[in-house]
């Protein structure tokens, strides 16, 4: 990652093949105290990350402690969720194991259809509750959500002609 | 200059699964049940990179604590898991009954949405405290503990009295470990009404913000005597414990701080008050954003950051004295550290994953409205009904704990799906309230790198992982008293 300096900024423009789009995004959020924080797609498989920070930054040196903070957040995110991919098994198995409890128990896979409810759609995401299909990378934009260029004028338009 | 990650060759393959923060020059690495190690810049790098060597010292302690995939201890890793969320499957333990929002004092921090003495229609009815009292015996947890809260809840005795009497003859038949606790300024305190309470094992904690100067100024009695009122009643019901053989070191009057602005600078102060007044634990809290608070925030509010300062200081002083044989304990400190020492949860509702609103208390007010937790009664009382899961006598217990803002609690204080908390090292010690965050930052799940709580733990967490990381054998000694539990058998009815 190599970061470019703005005036009262930093950025760095992340190849989403090296870091994955949601460790870019954990990393970014734990900055939300420090800075006004930017995430964008900046082109193809390609996302713009912008720091503006929140407080004074003394001189060049602060800024350059920022950036490397960054740096290394985004680094430590990469590497926990590879680890978190390969032990995420053994971790819900031990979760299930622990939590799961043998009390109470109705439908087959051992949780009762009643925990299960969810009628206020609490625990769906954006997707599912609206029925979209999931996105593959975070500069996907859904066909259905792009907007096609039409010579026609809008109804507001043809209001005011 | 310290080890940048970026600047390493991080490997993922040998790991269990980890999360890491750094301490001082050294690093946190703590796994997904808790286990938890102090590691050099060298030793990180390596278990980073999985270039651990064969056979190292290392190897075998990283093993040990189960941080490698290779040898991951399943079996022990359930144990403790499940050791440390016992809680899950229990149920409302703490009841918070307000018996009545009137009070005497006027605090400038005041959390209770106070009213004053003379105003009606704020007391607690019997009939509303037998219906909240059954809801307390449908809980399907063993233990109980009913808190007397208010407004001052010597204001409406009688209530307080029906409470116990009616409770106490409710669990002849349902057989569960009843407690009693009341918070109360003291100042109406009476010799019938302690006799009483004694009699009754109604465990007592009170308020004592410091010397006798803060104190009167920031809870204000019209004749200007609060701490010396409080005083008064602390060392005689103290004595009157000792007087029936009970261990003093054990059984006494526990006490609250309030940490305002004006109390940043006076930590020595403060701290050496508790001991003149024979306390053994001293509880540290930050100022909450609720009831009056909210509206003399610039008179008392202060930076988080001064906060865990102060913190720092206090407890640098504590551990001296300790040191000295002066027995003193922090009760956040000691919270904390019985979870990262003992690798159990102390069930303190608030630090908790998840939370205990709903799942582990319930508050009951004077009108019968039932809510979720005490903050979010507070928020009720600020005109934020959003935590009012139903009414005693009409809202069935498990319509109350299955509620949609349970659920929605639940699920936000569940630290394994906050983004922050998710990948953050002290996650198998920490907790966050969903109130607190709707109150301050207008979700109940918060955003955690600027939430208040969030940085006030951390920055507790992170001076005790360096106090850990010093390996000082008397502070360890110290920590480890600070989390032996012994039980106050006396108060079980």
């Amino acid at each position: 990652m190599k970061s470019t300096r703005h005036e009262g900024a930093i950025s760095w423009e992340v190849d989403e093949r090296q870091v994955p789009v949601p460790a870019l995004l954990h990393a970014a959020y734990r900055f939300i105290d420090r800075c006004y924080v930017a995430v964008e797609a900046a082109g193809e498989s390609t996302m713009r990350v912008t720091l503006v920070a929140r407080g004074d930054v003394a001189d060049e040196d602060a800024w350059e402690q920022l950036g490397n903070d960054f740096e290394d957040m985004v680094a430590g995110e990469v590497l926990v969720q590879q680890v978190e991919a390969q032990n995420i098994g053994t971790m819900e198995f031990v979760m299930a194991q622990a939590l799961g409890s043998t009390e109470q128990l109705a439908g087959d896979d051992g949780i009762s259809e009643e925990a299960l409810e969810d009628p206020l759609g609490i625990a769906m995401s954006w997707e599912q509750r609206h029925d979209k299909p999931s996105p593959d990378s975070a500069t996907e934009v859904p066909e259905d959500a792009a907007v096609e260029p039409s010579d026609e004028p809008s109804p507001e338009q043809a209001e005011q002609q | 200059m310290s080890m940048r990650l970026s600047q390493t060759e991080p490997k993922a393959g040998t790991q269990a699964y980890f999360r890491y923060r750094k301490v001082g020059d050294d690093f946190l690495i703590t796994n997904f049940e808790g286990n938890w190690l102090i590691l050099s810049a060298a030793e990180f790098k390596h278990y980073v990179e999985g270039t651990v060597p064969e056979g190292s010292e290392l190897e075998t302690k990283l093993s040990e604590k189960n941080f490698l995939a290779a040898t991951y201890d399943v079996t022990a890793a359930i144990d403790q898991m499940r050791e440390r969320h016992y809680f899950v499957h229990r149920g409302p333990i703490l009841h918070l009954m307000i018996v009545t929002l009137r009070c005497n004092e006027t605090c400038v921090y005041c959390h209770a949405s106070r009213a004053n003495l003379d105003t009606p229609n704020v007391d607690m009815t019997p009939e509303t405290a037998e219906r909240a009292v059954d809801l307390v015996f449908e809980s399907t947890s063993p233990s109980v503990t009913i808190e007397f809260q208010g407004g001052e809840p010597l204001v409406n005795f009688p209530v307080v009295k029906h409470i116990i009497e009616y409770a106490r003859k409710r669990n002849e038949t349902a057989g569960k470990q009843l407690e009693f606790t009341m918070v109360s300024n003291l100042a109406l305190m009476d010799d019938e009404k302690f006799e009483y309470l004694l009699e009754n094992k109604v465990q007592i904690c009170t308020s004592i913000d410091g010397p006798e100067a803060l104190h009167n100024a920031q809870r204000k009695l019209p004749t200007q005597d609060a701490h010396q009122r409080a005083v008064h009643w602390i060392r005689k019901i103290n004595q009157a414990y000792i007087d029936r053989g009970l261990d003093s070191s054990l059984y006494h009057v526990e006490a609250l701080l309030t940490t305002t602005k004006s109390t940043l600078g006076m930590a020595k102060k403060v701290i050496d008050t508790y001991i003149d007044l024979g306390f053994k634990t001293i509880f540290l809290r930050p100022v909450d954003p609720f009831g009056f608070a909210e509206r003399t925030r610039l008179k008392i509010e202060y930076p988080r950051g001064d906060y865990v300062e102060y913190y720092r200081q206090s407890l640098d002083y504590m551990i001296e004295l300790n040191k000295k044989g002066v027995e003193i304990l922090e009760r956040y400190a000691a919270i904390f550290l019985t979870k990262i020492l003992r690798g159990v949860d102390p069930n303190y509702l608030d630090c908790r994953s998840p939370a205990g609103a709903g799942i582990g208390a319930l508050a009951y007010n004077y009108d019968g409205r039932v809510f979720t937790c005490d903050e979010g009664r507070m928020l009720y009382e600020m005109g934020k009904g959003l935590f009012e899961i139903g009414r005693v006598g009409e809202t069935k217990y498990r319509d109350l704990v299955g509620s949609e803002t349970v659920r929605a609690m639940t699920l936000a204080t569940n630290l394994e799906g906050q983004p922050d908390c998710a990948s953050c090292a002290y996650k198998p010690y920490c907790g966050t309230n969903s109130a607190y965050n709707y109150n301050t930052q207008g979700t109940v799940f918060g955003r955690m790198p600027d939430n208040a709580v969030c940085q006030v733990h951390k920055g507790i967490q992170d001076y005790l992982f360096e106090k850990l990381a010093s390996n000082d054998p008397e502070v360890l000694e110290i920590f480890d008293r600070w989390t032996t539990f012994r039980p106050r058998d006396h108060f079980v009815q």
